[in-house]
């Protein structure tokens, strides 16, 4: 029954574009209503129901009062039930009410849950179920005030007449332990025959009756209370299903680059269909929308789109010098009639650090070539804009030019190839994702070794001279096996590797040509240090020696005016340190150009503003834009703690001029955690680092909500507040944490911007935290402010989906008060005023 | 004359067992005679070797010494067996620090030395003050006083320095010296009393010759670091620099006793072998016997212990085995008799549930040298449950008729595993699989005198240790998932396999048949890899009283090093 499935790859795209929330975001960005209602009536798909082990309720929660309760058992499932449903072509959103049902002390970390709907074809006595729409959903996309059901929402292109035998699937498996990973879930409960009753006599199809058959037995029921229920389980509401459009959609918008540099060009094609089966002649207008309310035209064509078919239009962009988020947000109208819009985000920034959102670079696998078309998607799909090459080199710090077409990377021996390594820079920066590479301050690997023989100076010496136990057998194979693909999954992993002399400038200087080189082959749009260039004291005349060795006196002279004329004995480990940053910054800027970025790993759990010493390097790297990061956060348990270190870090970095950079809580077993990362990460100012599952399912589409309002994150200008002072409050039923949060800056028209941050308390004890993956939303926050003149207020959220809400402020005592309506996780409110 | 081929191939078999041959010599009376109470240390052995052995420490960078070559000029081969240092002559550290030699190791050395062994200490960031030598034995034996500490700077040159023999020398220096061999990094070592300055660097000592005990040292002062200019000799690139180490290692070994033949196997430890009177004791019941029977009367290889054994393992008049045929074959192979032919082809029949017995059963059928069973073994070539056996078989029986058959089956071993780009280049798990039918059927060849066969070794040898080499590596590595655990398990099955493959080879070579040693000579003559160089001494060393008739001369014209000392 070919029904939906010759379009299978267009219906893929379609669900892509879903899950990047396209359609989602535009409802309220930069204040307009653009859903245009379509004349074709909502409807809602019946659930039938599964054959045991469910039960009717009756919650007053639940859409019609009604649900379906299934009960979570010990083991993985799956679950099938029928739909009746034949939409018209065009442009749906899917409604999924959900509610879980738990009893105190139920893990329901160990939920995971996924959605998929699909069709059912037969092919003789075969039966196939193919999905048009897949997406799983984690407890904590729902709200855990009791009583409250939570509709999962997804919009999806349909562009034929489906046919009369679709099928909505859901598999819930409880992730119980380890030991099920792996495994298929088997089914639990499945209704793939129902028995025809005798509704038979109707003039249906045999689907129809399967479906009806199942809706009559549902309906047979007696619904019981859901307070009844004594164990636990996942309720499920009615299917809704609302037409977006039945004529033209704006199916994509597309710029090209997720990221340009201020003066970039970023060409946007349009892509729009007509599901109607006339060709129809339309108007399609692209604008530019930035910053709150900023938006200007790009420009406007007359474009005839065929029936039942696609026409793709081109608009010229560049982008000025105003950085941060963009929406490119295009509408097509037809008879001067607004029909329906859609929009997609990329940013402008120099250096890359001011909105990086930071891919997942570690590609260690043999034979990753044939997944880099993939993996480029993916980032692009998640919005980073910049992504690292871990320990792709030959050695950390001494070869990064591999001269093979072949080779294992010093640390880790991962296997590389030079098709390979220029196939991901140049996929990703054909998206606008920038590729650093990354360094660390060893000679390893074959070609390090080889390097420090002949420059033995460079490398540390430790008891037993260099590298004294080193597996030489190791080295003897690698040289043997990196050019013969036949042994590749054979090598070894070993990490053979010696640290280098920083104290020496020539170490410096050697790691910068490797650099440079490797930049110029290979595009890098910048590097992190994974060690920074620090280092200890060194004698004055040997310092001075290697200057003039080196032949950069002047260079240094002019880097170093504080140190270069010193007359102690020696340069003290700050001045070294200090010099080899320096000169790598200016080697790099000299070389590469001014966007080339600078990151440095600085891992610290400490306050680091309280630690001058500290502050002093911290200063130095951060000088011209650089990048702190902070990997010593990944191994923090707490929630609570993270968030401080986070906090802690993100505004030492602040105040000196550089940008932060932390990890997700990876080794948390709080059951937020990869939410909460998320939400401490940008509420502190900071960026994320590899991979926080932006695709995953998540309460909110954080990373494309930054890729848009970053701004008002990570603006170096938002200084933090007292509340007290700024005369901010906030009240709420629920425990909000704001106050740390509050920030504010004068912008460029002469406003004062506050931004204030409503995040939902987390758990502060670790053995509830452990158990809970649902948050309790607030709802009607009320926030007043001092205030002399009527504010201008923003709520701005990622959660369900990128929101953009103009509030209306109400006259308050000294000022003016705005009711947020909902908070689930975070959220935020830009508040200008005229100061 | 098959016969006669048969009995030297498997008692030079039985050498590479570790049994020696020379089972009345004195060594082997030491061995037999009552044991000294434990804690008396014996008395250092020195035990004779036919070509000198060295062994080696290496640290990074011990490649750029290009000790295979200098060893390979002072004749000697190298030997990682440890555990048996007084079978070597000369001990190397190359650039290796004291934490890669264990202290009871480090005490061994000393003792060495003391007893008249010879040591070479080569200069690097791992040697001398750096290496942790300070303190230890080896500063004691050294000729030399390590005056840098372990923190100490090296002295450097940016130019560097040029080596030059020392006028007082008393070592032959016929070494082109004119190529103005450069060294950059070096160690500043001072001669002790008595020591001799050989060779300098710059104006420091390159080469210091001394004494330790009855022992010889030489300190080498030189590191392989540096990044010479387009022009400069390095001294490592030098043509004469394998010809100078290889010097120094001669003449630290020079003061080496000679030793005395000593019987060795790790397998049979402290056993004795069998007495004339034990073997002629108790009507050979197993009941009656001792314990070790069996093992001890394989330390006894003579034709009368092989006929006891015979009777124990294959039984005639209905009587059960009191022991594994597969047990005993090593003992039985130098005397089969045509006459066994008829009493094994019972053994061998595909019927015999007993596997083992049926492969040693085909093996010493092939040795017994009776024609009529050549159909048994091709047959049996034909089953892979026996077929390793039935090329020793058809090996031992000398039948060149078998030479297609054997050659076919050598291909259809590898063919799983060949790579368009041939030479070592295979598909490494099938070559693995491959790699003991391959090496059974190459060495049946080789036996039977297929003329291409010697040249098929040495290809076959080169990527078996290869590929040893990369299984043994792969095999070091400790995944924790399951998966990972199942790959490595895979892995070390197929190293085992390698494993076997390799020791086969290394002990089917042994002794090298007449009609091969022409065809032997000639592949010695040409053959550069080091690995293979090491093998083909070590093969000629075990076959030199075997091949008396050999005309070595034209391989001692051709080639220089071990291999030329060895054909003289």
């Amino acid at each position: 029954m070919p029904i939906l499935w010759w379009e299978t790859s267009r219906l893929t795209m379609c669900v892509r574009q879903n899950m990047w929330r396209g359609l989602a975001g535009l409802a309220f960005c930069g204040g307009l209503s653009l859903i245009f209602t379509s004349p074709v009536a909502a409807g809602v798909m019946k659930l039938t129901r599964p054959a045991e082990g469910s039960a009717v309720i009756e919650d007053v929660g639940a859409p019609g009062g009604k649900g379906l309760a299934i009960k979570i058992e010990e083991k993985p499932g799956n679950l099938v039930f029928g739909l009746q449903w034949t939409p018209a072509p065009g442009l749906y959103r899917v409604g999924l009410p959900l509610r879980l049902h738990l009893k105190p002390g139920f893990n329901s970390r160990r939920l995971k849950m996924k959605a998929a709907f699909g069709t059912v074809e037969k092919d003789g006595g075969k039966q196939g179920e193919k999905s048009w729409l897949t997406f799983p959903i984690s407890p904590s996309q729902l709200d855990a005030t009791p009583g409250v059901w939570t509709v999962l929402s997804h919009s999806v292109t349909i562009d034929a007449v489906s046919g009369k035998e679709l099928t909505l699937s859901y598999s819930f498996a409880e992730d119980k332990v380890a030991k099920n990973q792996g495994k298929r879930a088997k089914s639990v409960f499945v209704v793939k025959k129902p028995k025809l009753n005798d509704l038979d006599t109707l003039d249906e199809s045999p689907a129809q009756k399967e479906g009806m058959d199942v809706v009559n037995r549902i309906g047979a029921d007696a619904p019981v209370p859901v307070e009844s229920l004594d164990y636990a389980a996942i309720l499920v509401g009615d299917v809704s299903l609302e037409p977006i459009t039945t004529t033209l959609a704006v199916e994509k918008v597309w710029p090209e680059y997720v990221h340009v540099y201020p003066g970039g060009s970023n060409p946007v094609v349009v892509t729009v269909r007509n599901f109607t089966a006339q060709e129809t002649e339309a108007v399609v207008t692209l604008e530019m929308k930035t910053g709150l309310a900023e938006s200007a035209p790009v420009g406007e064509q007359r474009v005839r789109v065929p029936a039942s078919g696609v026409v793709r239009v081109p608009f010229a962009w560049k982008a000025g010098t105003r950085d941060y988020g963009y929406a490119a947000m295009a509408i097509v109208s037809v008879a001067g009639k607004p029909v329906h819009s859609n929009a997609e985000y990329f940013s402008v920034s120099t250096p890359i650090w001011k909105t990086a959102i930071q891919g997942n670079g570690f590609l260690d696998w043999y034979g990753r070539e044939s997944t880099i078309p993939e993996h480029v998607d993916g980032i692009r799909r998640s919005y980073c804009n910049v992504e690292e090459a871990f320990s792709w080199q030959p050695s950390s710090w001494t070869d990064l030019n591999p001269t093979q077409n072949d080779w294992w990377a010093g640390q880790c021996d991962f296997h590389n190839s030079r098709k390979g390594l220029q196939d991901w820079v140049a996929l990703s920066h054909s998206n606008g994702i920038k590729m650093i590479t990354y360094s660390w301050a060893t000679a390893s690997g074959k070609r390090g070794f080889d390097i420090g023989r002949r420059f033995p100076d460079t490398l540390c010496r430790e008891t037993g001279g260099i590298a004294p136990q080193i597996d030489l057998n190791d080295l003897d194979v690698y040289d043997i096996g990196h050019d013969r693909p036949e042994l590749w999954e054979y090598h070894s992993g070993n990490w053979l590797s010696n640290f280098m002399n920083l104290g020496l400038l020539r170490t410096i200087h050697m790691h910068a040509e490797e650099v440079i080189k490797s930049a110029k082959t290979f595009g890098w749009d910048g590097i992190r240090f994974d060690y920074p260039p620090s280092w200890s004291p060194m004698g004055t005349a040997d310092v001075q020696r290697e200057f003039e060795m080196l032949g950069v006196k002047d260079v240094i002279k002019e880097l170093m005016p504080e140190d270069f004329a010193s007359t102690n004995a020696v340069w003290s480990g700050e001045a070294i340190s200090r010099r080899n940053v320096r000169y790598f910054r200016y080697l790099f800027k000299k070389e590469l150009g001014e966007n080339f970025a600078l990151s440095y790993n600085v891992g610290s759990l400490v306050q680091v503003h309280t630690n001058k010493p500290l502050m002093v390097w911290f200063g130095e790297m951060s000088r011209n834009q650089g990048q702190l990061m902070n990997e010593a956060i990944r191994g923090v348990g707490s929630i609570p703690h993270y968030a401080d270190v986070a906090l802690w870090h993100a505004e030492a970095v602040r105040t000196l001029g550089g940008y932060s950079c932390v990890f997700q809580a990876e080794r948390s077993p709080d059951g937020l955690a990869s939410v909460y990362s998320a939400v401490f990460t940008f509420a502190s100012g900071a960026h994320p680092y590899l991979d926080y599952g932006w695709l995953g399912a998540k309460p909110g589409f954080y990373s494309q909500f930054m890729t848009r309002y970053g701004e008002y994150c990570w603006d170096l200008a938002l200084a933090p507040v007292a509340a007290e002072k700024v005369g901010l409050s906030v009240e709420s039923k629920l425990p909000l944490l704001w106050e740390p949060y509050l920030r504010q800056r004068q912008t460029g028209d002469g406003l004062l911007q506050t931004v204030v941050h409503l995040i939902s308390a987390p758990e502060a004890d670790p053995a509830k935290a452990a158990l809970k993956s649902q948050g309790q939303w607030s709802r009607a926050v009320l926030v007043r402010k001092t205030c002399k003149s009527e504010p201008d207020v923003w709520f701005l959220t990622a959660e369900p989906e990128l929101t953009a809400i103009r509030l209306r402020p109400e006259k308050s005592d000294k000022g003016y008060a705005v009711t947020v309506p909902s908070v689930h996780f975070w959220s935020m409110l830009v508040w200008s005023e005229k100061p | 004359m098959n016969q006669i081929i048969s009995r030297s191939l498997v008692g030079c078999a039985l050498l590479l067992f570790g049994f020696s041959p020379a089972v009345n010599s004195p060594a082997l009376a030491a061995e037999s005679a009552p044991e000294k109470p434990v804690s008396e240390k014996p008395a250092w052995q020195w035990e004779k070797t036919p070509v000198p052995l060295v062994f080696e420490i290496d640290g990074i960078w011990y490649e750029w010494f290009r000790l295979d070559s200098a060893r390979d000029r002072a004749g000697m081969r190298k030997s990682q067996d440890f555990k048996n240092l007084s079978k070597g002559t000369v001990i190397v550290l190359a650039n290796a620090a004291t934490n890669r030699i264990p202290k009871e190791m480090q005490a061994q050395l000393r003792e060495f030395v003391q007893e008249g062994g010879g040591l070479v200490v080569l200069g690097g960031y791992g040697a001398y003050g750096n290496g942790g030598y300070t303190g230890s034995p080896i500063e004691e034996i050294l000729p030399v006083l390590i005056t840098e500490s372990r923190t100490g700077l090296f002295p450097d040159s940016e130019k560097g320095a040029r080596l030059a023999p020392a006028e007082k020398a008393d070592w032959p220096m016929s070494f082109d010296f004119t190529a103005n061999p450069t060294a950059y990094y070096f160690q500043k070592l001072i001669p002790k009393p008595g020591a001799k300055v050989q060779v300098w660097i710059g104006n420091q000592p390159a080469f210091v010759s001394g004494t330790f005990g009855k022992g010889r040292v030489v300190a080498c002062s030189l590191m392989t670091n540096g990044n010479p200019p387009a022009g400069v000799v390095p001294f490592w690139d030098w043509k004469d620099w394998p010809a100078l180490l290889g010097q120094a290692l001669e003449w630290a070994g020079g003061a080496r006793p000679a030793g005395m033949t000593m019987v060795r196997s790790a397998e049979t430890g402290s056993l004795k072998p069998l007495s004339e009177n034990e073997l002629n004791s108790g009507g050979l019941s197993m009941e009656s016997l001792p314990k070790d029977f069996v093992k001890r009367a394989l330390l006894r290889p003579d034709e009368k212990t092989a006929l006891a054994l015979l009777d124990l393992a294959a039984p005639t008049g209905g009587d059960e085995a009191r022991c594994g045929l597969d047990t005993v074959l090593t003992a039985l192979l130098p005397y089969a008799k045509p006459a066994w032919a008829a009493r094994l082809g019972t053994l061998a029949e595909d019927m015999n549930p007993n596997l083992k017995t049926r492969q040693a059963a085909l093996t010493l059928m092939g040795a017994c040298s009776e024609p009529s069973v050549y159909p048994t073994l091709m047959k049996a070539l034909k089953d892979k449950a026996v077929q390793l056996a039935a090329m020793d078989g058809l090996s031992y029986l000398g039948k060149v008729e078998a030479i297609p058959e054997l050659k076919a089956q050598f291909e259809a071993a590898l063919k799983p595993a060949r790579l368009p780009e041939g030479g070592d280049r295979w598909k490494a798990a099938p070559f693995a699989e491959a790699s003991l039918p391959a090496v059974h059927a190459a060495i049946a060849l080789y036996r039977l005198g297929d003329p291409e066969a010697v040249e098929r070794l040495g290809t076959l040898a080169s990527s078996l240790e290869l590929y040893v080499r990369i299984f043994w590596n792969a095999s070091n590595r400790w995944p924790k998932d399951p998966q990972g655990q199942a790959i490595l398990k895979e892995i070390k099955e197929q190293r085992d396999l390698l494993d076997a493959a390799w020791a086969t080879l290394q002990s089917g070579l042994v002794p090298i048949p007449e009609s091969q040693a022409s065809a032997f000579i000639k592949y010695a003559a040409r053959v550069e890899h080091p690995v293979i160089v090491e093998l083909i001494a070590q093969t000629m060393e075990r076959s030199a009283d075997r091949l008396p008739k050999a005309d070595w001369t034209a391989l001692a014209k051709a080639k220089s090093g071990i291999i030329t000392k060895m054909s003289k």
